[in-house]
């Protein structure tokens, strides 16, 4: 029941203000509008004390196809609550739910909002699908809903053609990643006969399936989750999200929808433990994009694409920390990140509002002018970098230690991440706050409360989530079959501090002249090929957005049908050369060959 | 039952013909009438046939060549009647709001006549007969009353689907006659034309005759030029069941494997690249075109590839899959074709207003029909397709590949196509009026859209008459 009325909640709200969005007031619409979220955010409170206590469970929805219909195929819709989909639910509804508070005031000047409030409601209801899918079928629907959403709002801004030409890539580019969702959907229903993703793994535990096929069913769900997270090859829609609306850049494309391709490989660890070549491909998957956009993070000069880039490199650490078999520090990273990147992009969207750009360039010395901001960026910059006491400092530990563990040289790389993280979220904080002043407009804040109340909640969370985090973390290491088991070494781990700290060291001792030339003029070509997120972007306008678009130019007369048509035009002359009547129309002319035709087979058979 | 169907329609197909040309109003409202009762009439088919009756008329009709009269209802042709006497409901609804003339409701009439039945003839001749009687409403309405299309385009269509029936009825002689030599028994019944499948070359050539008639009709890649060249000057209703309701598709599912069990296996492979070569060339061509009807002519060109593709791996799994796809598919082209074939919208609104922001209504349902025909999965759209691959997959790897990149395409192309409908971006420029928003026809494009999502999420519900077997008699599946 509790189940049924937290995913129904959002998605009648999105009703309500679909029909009546247009007729009520903004107070109305931004009530229901966060109403429908809270009720969903409290319920997931019960939903996670109901599995703590009583454990996981599964509920049938209903059958989406009979079993009988077609030689024994089991297509059912079922919901599944376990500790790792029960804490992801309360995860995603508490950081919508303040965010939907943060929007209350965001979004007072706009006339759409009705829409924005009902489309957030439905990612709601998507997301939290996707959450507590315990099949392939209902799994997928949440993934393409996500996307909708995500496209919808990207686009929201829709007198921008560049927040459209955004959505389409962003659409376009996850749709692909998609694709394979869809294919492994088959793959499992004809390799198992059914879409129920517990009785998949029962089915895998006990070594039936064919090594080769479960390789391949967990790669094509690997290369649905980087569709869905912009890892490294689909990197390239996620900072181009970034001309939506700042309070969906936090909840869509940082805080959840992002990490969901983390959620769908924590979900899969019984198939992906049994495929260790996959697990390889996550690692180095997850490694080359946490670098790859930490570099160009550093030298992106839009405040919310250098977030949109940091998030990338984040979500490549919890995909490197799946790879090492840390499932549940993957998961723990997702929270901690969540919490200090929502309000990272919450305080990015109050300071674009006082500036009036993202653009770093116009930016400088806001100190003084917005303290209650500097003060919450503060706090998530530090649980960003990993400094002790913070939320980020403990999940990062947690993957670190797992990579020490593992190896030396995956714990290099951890750490250069690390050292990356640190430059460039010290480069961003510098050049925001402080250094010289700029021409900008500068308002004052001034927040109204409930959105002040947000950020502070999620700043003591950025702060605090290290108090809880070992109990949280010990839940999800028992819950996650296959997780390795986390060693939070407490200060022990005094490498990563050292390496945050030293990062930050370099970047504020460095000569002031050098750092102006590494902040806005690197060399243009370097720019240019870190830009592209190290070429990707560039091999996909050669090798597939080039030659479509020119296949399509190429093709837009329809040559096939042109040739058919000379055909029958030469046919047709042909005839009417051969025709005995005078000029007969056609459909005589026709029926006379017809009839001859029928005539001489008639003769023939009769003789 | 099929009596009392097949009389409805054509007494009310000819009154509409004779009796509409004096009372202009009778004639408007009889097409929506003729479909009502006549959905009415094929339920209670439906019903009568799981309860398992048997239901069929024969008599002798043409004793010299044993032409017989005969119609029987089946697991696969009950789908089709059903799909269109609702497609003739909309269809009407449709020519009713932009006030038609009286001829076009007789063509309505005529055309839902002629289809229920080709799909309920059991004699081969009869069969033919039919197909040839849906083509004279089309002509009709071409000549009379459509200025817009040019003689040429008439002309090449006329040809083209002459051309098509001659080949059918050709084929249709010669498998008679060669039947007959080989047996010795003059007849078109399908039953006993079934019951003694020809010598392996004969199979060849006769079934490339019929392919050949049906892949015109369809119409399939490389005869889909007709289709786009008419698609303009038609109106929507009558494309509405002439090009949404795939008789050619029925025919191959009747006649392929049946007739000539072993040419279609033996071409069942290529003709599935042939499908989804099909699907991914007009889906290119649709991202190309600029006009909205163009757009939607591609696209229902595109779709049909799918259902070439399903038909041709003659799985189970990929015959529900066509089913599921024909109807939903059929449903949310109908909804396209109502969103833009309307006489308060002409197709210049849709270039100069941003309707985003002026017509919500319309692009929400605008936005739901072409998700649905972009396969999102709540759809019965999706679940087509799902199943349909699900079919292949173990026929082809290659048609499988064809498929995907296929509904990439179509992904690709819609959302293209939604962008340049809803967000036009000379918006702000040009303040004119904006296009009414739906009004009336929004709880009608509601209805389609439940039906659309009954079909998705619960579809073998719809499947529960005939006990799951469509078309299980069409020869045996794998």
């Amino acid at each position: 029941m509790v189940l049924i009325a937290l995913l129904i909640s959002p998605l009648l709200t999105f009703f309500l203000l679909l029909a009546y969005g247009s007729r009520w007031s903004y107070r109305t619409i931004s009530y229901v509008g966060v109403l429908g979220i809270a009720l969903s955010a409290v319920l997931a409170i019960f939903l996670l004390d109901n599995c703590l206590s009583s454990g996981e469970h599964s509920a049938l929805l209903w059958r989406v196809l009979n079993p009988d219909l077609m030689g024994n195929l089991f297509l059912d819709a079922i919901l599944y609550v376990d500790t790792l989909s029960s804490m992801m639910t309360l995860l995603v509804s508490w950081i919508a739910l303040l965010i939907a508070l943060y929007s209350i005031e965001y979004m007072a000047q706009n006339e759409n909002a009705a829409r924005f409030f009902a489309l957030i409601n439905l990612f709601v209801f998507f997301m939290l699908l996707l959450l507590l899918a315990g099949d392939l079928w209902l799994l997928f629907l949440g993934f393409e809903g996500v996307s909708l959403c995500s496209f919808l709002l990207i686009g929201f801004y829709f007198n921008k053609p560049q927040a459209l030409k955004a959505a389409f890539k962003a659409f376009i580019t996850t749709a692909f990643g998609d694709l394979f969702l869809l294919l492994a959907l088959v793959l499992c229903l004809q390799t198992f006969d059914i879409i129920d993703l517990q009785k998949i793994f029962a089915a895998t535990a006990d070594g039936s399936v064919d090594p080769k096929r479960a390789s391949m069913i967990s790669l094509l769900f690997l290369l649905a989750a980087t569709g869905k997270s912009a890892q490294a090859p689909l990197t390239i829609w996620l900072a181009d999200a970034m001309w939506g609306p700042t309070p969906v850049s936090a909840l869509i494309h940082a805080a959840t929808m992002v990490t969901s391709g983390v959620y769908l490989l924590a979900r899969l660890s019984p198939l992906l433990e049994l495929c260790v070549d996959i697990k390889a491909l996550v690692l180095m998957i997850g490694a080359f994009t946490m670098i790859m956009a930490a570099l160009v993070a550093l030298i992106e000069n839009d405040l919310k694409r250098v977030l949109a880039y940091s998030t990338m490199s984040q979500v490549g650490l919890m995909f490197m920390a799946i790879g090492v078999g840390g499932y549940g520090a993957s998961i723990i990273h997702l929270m901690a990140h969540a919490f200090f990147k929502a309000l990272l992009f919450l305080c990015a969207g109050t300071i674009g509002r006082s500036v009036g750009s993202y653009d770093m360039a116009n930016m400088g010395d806001l100190r003084s002018d917005l303290k209650k901001t500097l003060g919450l960026f503060l706090i998530a910059a530090a649980s960003l970098i990993g400094l002790p006491i913070t939320a980020g400092f403990f999940s990062k530990e947690t993957i670190l230690s797992l990579m020490k563990h593992e190896s030396t040289s995956i714990y290099f790389i951890g750490l250069a991440g690390v050292f990356l993280t640190g430059l460039y979220t010290t480069r961003m904080v510098v050049t925001v706050f402080f250094g010289a002043k700029r021409e900008h407009r500068a308002l004052s804040e001034n927040f109204n409360p409930i959105t002040f109340l947000s950020m502070v909640v999620l700043a003591i969370l950025s702060l605090g989530f290290g108090l809880i985090g070992p109990e949280v973390s010990k839940a999800l290491t028992l819950a996650i079959k296959g997780s390795h088991v986390t060693l939070y070494r407490g200060l022990h781990g005094w490498e990563s501090v050292a390496i945050a700290l030293l990062s930050i060291t370099i970047y504020l001792f460095y000569d002031r002249s050098i750092k102006q030339k590494l902040v806005f003029t690197i060399s243009d070509g370097t720019l240019r090929i870190l830009r592209g997120d190290l070429g990707i972007y560039w091999l996909y306008r050669a090798l597939l957005i080039d030659p479509y678009l020119t296949l399509t130019a190429s093709l837009r007369s329809d040559p096939v049908e042109r040739g058919i048509r000379l055909l029958s035009v030469t046919a047709s002359r042909i005839l009417s050369s051969l025709s005995l009547l005078h000029r007969p129309s056609l459909i005589y002319q026709l029926w006379f060959y017809i009839l001859t035709g029928t005539a001489i087979i008639t003769a023939m058979v009769l003789r | 039952m099929i009596w009392a169907l097949l009389a409805w329609h054509l007494s009310l197909a000819l009154s509409s013909i004779f009796v509409g040309r004096f009372f202009p109003r009778w004639a408007s409202s009889n097409s929506a009438l003729a479909s009502t009762v006549g959905l009415i009439l094929a339920l209670s088919v439906l019903h009568n046939m799981s309860l398992g009756i048997e239901q069929s008329i024969r008599f002798l009709w043409i004793a010299a060549l044993n032409i017989e009269f005969s119609f029987s209802v089946d697991e696969l042709s009950i789908w089709f009647i059903l799909l269109s006497e609702v497609l003739g409901l909309l269809a009407s609804y449709l020519a009713f709001n932009n006030k038609a003339s009286p001829i076009h409701h007789a063509s309505l009439a005529w055309l839902l006549f002629s289809l229920v039945g080709l799909f309920l003839a059991n004699d081969l001749l009869l069969f033919f007969f039919f197909w040839e009687g849906m083509l004279l409403p089309i002509y009709s309405v071409m000549f009379l009353n459509s200025p817009a299309v040019d003689r040429r385009s008439i002309l090449r269509f006329i040809i083209i689907t002459q051309t098509s029936s001659m080949i059918l009825l050709l084929s249709i002689l010669a498998l008679v006659l060669l039947h007959a030599i080989d047996s010795d028994v003059l007849s078109f019944d399908y039953k006993v034309l079934c019951s003694r499948p020809l010598p392996k070359e004969a199979q060849l050539y006769l079934f490339l005759g019929f392919l050949l008639a049906f892949l015109i009709k369809l119409p399939s890649f490389p005869f889909h030029g007709w289709l786009i060249k008419i698609f303009n000057g038609l109106p929507a209703w009558v494309l509405m069941l002439w090009v949404l309701v795939k008789t050619s598709l029925f025919g191959l599912l009747k006649f392929s494997w049946p007739l000539f069990p072993w040419a279609a296996e033996r071409l069942s492979i290529p003709l599935m690249y042939l499908g989804g070569f099909s699907f991914i060339y007009t889906a290119v061509l649709a991202f190309t075109q600029k006009d909205i009807k163009r757009i939607l002519s591609f696209a229902i060109v595109s779709h049909a590839g799918i259902l070439l593709i399903s038909v041709f791996a003659h799985t189970a799994s990929s015959q529900h899959g066509l089913i599921l796809f024909l109807l939903s598919n059929a449903l949310s082209m109908a909804g396209l074709l109502i969103l833009f074939f309307d006489a308060d919208t002409d197709a210049d609104s849709f270039q100069r207003v941003c309707l985003w922001q002026k017509n919500p209504r319309f692009c929400f349902m605008f936005l739901a029909m072409l998700l649905a025909s972009m396969g999102f999965p709540l759809f019965g759209n999706f679940m087509g397709e799902f199943l349909i691959l699900l079919g292949i997959f173990d026929r082809s790897k290659l048609a499988v590949i064809l498929m995907m990149a296929g509904i990439f395409l179509t992904v690709v192309y819609c959302l293209r196509f939604f962008q340049l409908v809803c967000f036009n971006e000379q918006h702000s420029k040009d303040e004119r009026k904006s296009s009414a928003d739906l009004g009336g026809r929004f709880s009608v494009l509601l209805v389609i859209l439940m039906a659309i999502l009954f079909f998705g999420i619960t579809p073998s519900t719809i499947f529960w008459p005939t006990d799951g077997n469509v078309g299980l008699s069409m020869g045996a599946l794998k």
